[in-house]
């Protein structure tokens, strides 16, 4: 008996060390970059838990129920002495825990399972966790409004039915206990891990601070807030917080290794060919099933938010009467029905990848249905324009047209009410205004893209106290097309030329090899715009295609010495002058780009690396505007020889690869044709029709593969870099997760201000 | 008097619809239209689309054919007779109209108090300046004159936001003056006079440096040219104290010119300052301007253009008028 109560003492005091303050968070060794490293370090520092006696915290180590009891009870500051009877069956009265469980018992905090057990030594499961947390922080009674998980994620149907409201609870703005697991799902059945406990009860006593208000500075000001029309970076930015839709594409991981994750939002789950919701039929037609989430989800005048708003949605697409900057993929819808009050079912003529996105869920049927059929103008020039009647986390308020729009936070949001209670947005249209505005603390964010210019935020990483400098892959690619009024074994009406230099592959593929773009790279950007080798860059996520699968002898790497070599190839010969020479012309080229500085300094290094091998460049600089004019629109092309710009997309599912399509070159007949290379290769063609529609990514990527080997094989432009954004904004702003593909305030309404 | 003046606004008429037409074709064949700047936005737009906005815009017939510029240019002119200014399509649900009233009264504001600072200032220095010529007072404002007018705005408006905004805020906590915009956005006292009085500050004080540079100069050459006049030296002759040859015989003469200049000045306010405004975020009618005509807001562009051009013409009119009213010596016919 003696040596029981040895053995059991004995055991207590192991167990009890671990959470038994020893180690400061300062000295824990394994903690330091992980995920939950401010939390925890906050809780060892507040004497909640502490880690183990040889320096480590564990952090993904499972924890047992009891264990969590006790972390419970002491970072809730429960009285645990005095209990010396067991209200479990399980638990024995001399259990280690037993006060700690007890106290957090009588709380009604735990109520254990229904056969009167407790489960000490189990491991405590997600969801067992995000329900007892959600009892610590009073919100029972909200959660059990939910019949489902109503979470941004992947796997609410694996959540138990018990736990649906404290699952969904749990991930609310203003509680954020649980956080989601590597392709954004809930994983409710895993054990918690020492990490994600110690996240839970950090929020459980300091749940994210709710109040305060930012004020956001960017560059250019939205012309309207029409969803369909227009659409443009501060547009999207400004609407992300005003509308939600069926699916979202969440941000996972940073900078080139971040990933985009769909997730549904008002969707049970995001249609793939793999749960069956899309169908691909023999007549190559597709079917898509929607089913809308059985919580009510509301407009923010408080009426419900039906499947006839996304039909609605659709009909003002298709309706040409009414202004739209694409139709595209609701315009090959051929049958659009409603099964029952949770269902939709979405026929499409073809393979339509971007129907993902689901009919339009932007507009609201009982405000704007009357106007759209009786006076279709009149609607295009209501309130749709600048207070859209919206379904997200804010409301537009007022807007100073010029100036400024201010936002407020909807109290009843789905997800919970955004913290941040008021976004001020300032349109402000010169960059070094915004640094400036920035440094003395005017500002407390600016726009990746549309605000401080990267290489002014390079040039002062960490210099503005207080302030996060983040400068992140962007999914533009810098490159330059090059003009050929000719393309061997294709005759195109305007384009047959057989004089003109880039016409010919090596003369390209030259170019390609003479250009050091690592210079550019680290004398310009310190080497946070990388050398591109592709027109898809790291940011396109889901297509981006590594140097390797595409094949290394294609990829176009500084070697001067092979560029001379195709040139001579070519038949030009170096002249007296250094300049080489063909048929007694000399190989002289233009290079036409925007005037932007780091343009024009990166335009020079071309210049000069091209002189080295023998080809005399002219440099054409021109304001952004003039440039984009001359050459953007159709085939009134501006430039000579090569335009240098960059390409961007908006998606990381969707590379720009349609734009080299045959059918894009730009002609008189097809004057928005935006292919200004005349490049036309009908096995590139087919590759990039499958990346644009084909449902199956995996397919998609073996397109996106295929697609560059073929455009680097012609080389009808040369990539140049991968660019970057800057993102600035105060350190005190929690929760950003910046996207590299679109806008940083995809999850405003989870921000708070610490 | 009167038939003078009935003249002249009839002389209005064809300068007007010549400055009309020639902003008209201007515009159009200055690179694409905005439906052609649609792809740039989209490259998914479908060609019915693209056509659609072209018949919006007028550029095609309601049936799909090209109008030729000249119908295009009378369609304009019809709707404009008609009072239709035609929409915006920069500034939501706004017409031509809408959009210049929405940033005219700000630009009135701001180029008001500058040009008012500017004359308070530099009238009395120009005075002194002529009556001192050369004396080290005269060089010094000579040279900060010449300072004044040759140093970029975009320069001065950066670093009065250093100056004034940034380096309080590092030395004492604070900016002294806000960076820009046209009031405290989201805070209570937003649209206060004060407030709005506080956030013209910098603008104002820019624009005033380099306005008041001229003024200085018109001032003291107008005074020196007086000094020298004969009237002049007959009013020192006759035993007038200098007090009085200056104040009563020399300043009003050489004032003048000045009220010619001030009168012309104007229109000037109408157009507003695109870099101040720009740099300070400030929504006035010369950034509008701008914009209008990089974004290819046609109804906006040509309807503020001839709206200057109208502004104008009146008030050189008036500048001609009041010339005759103040110097008896003149008479218009």
């Amino acid at each position: 008996m003696k040596k029981f109560v040895l053995i059991a003492i004995t055991a207590v005091m192991l167990l009890t060390l671990a959470y038994a303050p020893s180690v400061s968070a300062a000295q824990l060794s394994d903690i330091a970059g992980t995920q939950f490293e401010k939390q925890i370090t906050s809780l060892v520092d507040a004497g909640v838990v502490a880690g183990f006696p040889d320096g480590t915290f564990k952090p993904d180590q499972e924890v047992t129920r009891a264990q969590f009891a006790k972390l419970v009870a002491v970072a809730m500051n429960l009285n645990s002495t005095g209990f010396t009877t067991s209200t479990f069956s399980d638990v024995a009265p001399d259990h280690w825990a037993l006060g700690f469980i007890e106290a957090v018992a009588a709380k009604g905090w735990i109520k254990g399972y229904p056969d009167g057990t407790f489960g000490p030594e189990k491991n405590i499961t997600r969801e067992e966790m995000a329900t007892l947390m959600v009892r610590v922080l009073g919100r029972e009674e909200q959660a059990k409004k939910y019949t489902e998980a109503f979470v941004m994620a992947n796997d609410c149907a694996k959540v138990s039915e018990w736990a649906f409201g404290a699952v969904t609870m749990a991930y609310h703005t203003d509680v954020q206990v649980l956080t989601l697991h590597s392709g954004q799902i809930i994983d409710p059945q895993t054990p918690a891990t020492r990490g994600e406990t110690a996240n839970a009860v950090y929020f459980g006593m300091k749940p994210p601070a709710q109040g305060g208000s930012l004020t956001i500075g960017m560059t250019q000001e939205p012309s309207k807030m029409y969803p369909y029309q227009n659409n443009m970076a501060a547009k999207s930015q400004i609407l992300n917080c005003v509308l939600d839709g069926w699916i979202n594409v969440v941000p996972e991981g940073k900078d080139i290794e971040q990933k985009g994750i769909y997730v549904p939002v008002f969707a049970q789950e995001v249609p793939s060919l793999e749960n069956g919701l899309v169908k691909l039929n023999d007549d190559g037609t597709m079917e898509i099933t929607w089913h809308l989430r059985k919580t009510p989800i509301y407009w923010s005048d408080g009426v419900q938010v039906t499947l006839d708003d996304a039909i609605f949605g659709h009909d003002v697409l298709i309706n040409t009467a009414i202004p739209a900057d694409s139709r595209d993929p609701e315009d090959a819808v051929t049958k659009i029905e409603k099964i029952d009050e949770n269902t939709l079912h979405v026929v499409y003529k073809s393979e339509k990848s971007g129907a993902v996105y689901g009919p339009a869920f932007s507009l609201a049927k009982h405000k704007y249905e009357e106007l759209v059929s009786t006076n279709p103008d009149g609607f295009f020039r209501s309130d749709v324009n600048t207070y859209p009647l919206g379904h997200g986390g804010y409301v537009i308020s007022s807007w100073t047209v010029g100036s400024s729009m201010t936002l407020n936070a909807r109290e009843d949001y789905h997800f919970g009410p955004p913290n941040i209670k008021t976004l001020t947005w300032l349109f402000i249209p010169d960059a070094s205004t915004i640094y400036a505005r920035m440094a003395s603390g005017d500002l407390d964010l600016t726009i990746p893209g549309i605000g401080v210019a990267t290489t002014t935020a390079i040039d002062n990483l960490n210099s503005i106290p207080g302030v996060v400098f983040e400068i992140h892959p962007s999914s533009y690619n810098e490159h330059i097309d090059f003009k050929m009024l000719s393309f061997e074994g294709v005759k195109h009406p305007i384009l047959n030329d057989p004089n003109d230099p880039v016409a010919a592959s090596k003369v390209r593929h030259a170019i390609s090899f003479a250009l050091n773009r690592d210079e550019a790279s680290t004398t310009l950007y310190k080497g946070y715009e990388p050398a591109a080798f592709s027109i898809i860059p790291p940011a396109v996520a889901i297509c981006y295609v590594t140097k390797e699968e595409i094949g290394l002898d294609l990829i176009p790497t500084y070697n001067p010495e092979k560029a001379k070599t195709l040139l001579d190839e070519a038949g030009w010969k170096v002249g007296a002058d250094g300049v080489r020479e063909k048929n007694g012309s000399k190989l002289a080229l233009q290079l036409s780009t925007t005037n932007r500085t780091d343009r024009q300094q990166m335009a020079t290094i071309w210049q000069k690396n091209l002189a080295d091998v023998g080809i005399a460049v002219s440099l054409d600089f021109k304001p952004g505007t003039v440039f984009f004019n001359d050459n953007w629109a159709g085939y009134k092309r501006g430039f000579p020889d090569m335009a240098e710009f960059a390409w961007g997309s908006t998606d990381p599912r969707y590379p720009v690869t349609d734009v080299y399509r045959g059918d894009r070159v730009a002609t008189p007949e097809n004057p928005q044709g935006q292919n200004y290379t005349g490049w036309q290769n009908a096995d590139y063609d087919a590759q990039a029709q499958i990346i644009q529609d084909s449902f199956d990514i995996v397919k998609a990527k073996e397109a996106a593969v295929k697609a560059m080997q073929i455009w680097l094989t012609d080389m009808p432009g040369a990539p140049l870099l991968f660019t970057a954004d800057a993102a600035l904004y105060k350190a005190r702003i929690q929760g950003i997760k910046d996207p590299n593909w679109s806008s940083i305030t995809w999850n405003v309404q989870w921000w708070y201000i610490e | 008097m009167g038939t003078f003046i009935v003249r002249r606004f009839l002389q209005m008429i064809p300068i007007l619809i010549l400055i009309s037409l020639l902003t008209f074709l201007l515009m159009r064949l200055a690179g694409p239209d905005p439906a052609e700047y649609m792809i740039m936005l989209n490259p998914r737009i479908k060609p019915a689309d693209i056509l659609a906005e072209k018949i919006r815009l007028g550029l095609v017939s309601p049936d799909g054919k090209p109008l030729p510029l000249i119908s295009q240019y009378l369609n304009w002119l019809g709707n404009l007779a008609k009072g239709d200014w035609g929409w915006s399509r920069i500034w939501p649900n706004q017409t031509a109209f809408g959009a210049i009233m929405l940033f005219l009264p700000n630009s009135l504001i701001l180029m008001g108090l500058a040009l008012l600072l500017s004359i308070i200032v530099a009238v009395p220095i120009g005075i002194y300046s002529a009556l001192k010529q050369y004396s080290s007072f005269d060089y010094t404002f000579t040279t900060l004159s010449f300072m004044g007018m040759s140093l970029p705005t975009f320069w001065l408006a950066l670093m009065s936001i250093i100056i004034f905004h940034l380096l309080p805020y590092r030395v004492f906590g604070f900016p002294l003056f806000p960076a820009g915009d046209i009031v405290s956005f989201g805070k209570p006292y937003a649209w206060q006079w004060y407030d709005r009085l506080w956030h013209l500050a910098l603008p104002v004080l820019v624009l005033a440096i380099t306005h008041m540079a001229a003024w200085t100069r018109y001032m003291r050459s107008s005074l020196l040219e007086v000094i020298r006049a004969d009237y002049v030296r007959t009013a020192r002759a006759k035993g007038l104290p200098e007090s009085k040859v200056i104040n009563k015989h020399a300043l009003r003469n050489a004032l003048i010119p000045m009220v010619t200049i001030l009168t012309l000045s104007i229109p000037g306010l109408f157009g507003g300052a695109l870099i101040t405004e720009t740099v300070f975020a400030y929504p006035g009618v010369g950034r509008m301007l701008y914009q209008a005509v990089v974004g290819k807001d046609y109804a906006v562009a040509m309807a503020d253009i001839l709206f200057l051009a109208l502004i104008t013409i009146i008030f050189n009119l008036v500048a001609d008028i009041l010339y005759a009213v103040v110097d008896p010596r003149i008479r218009v016919s």
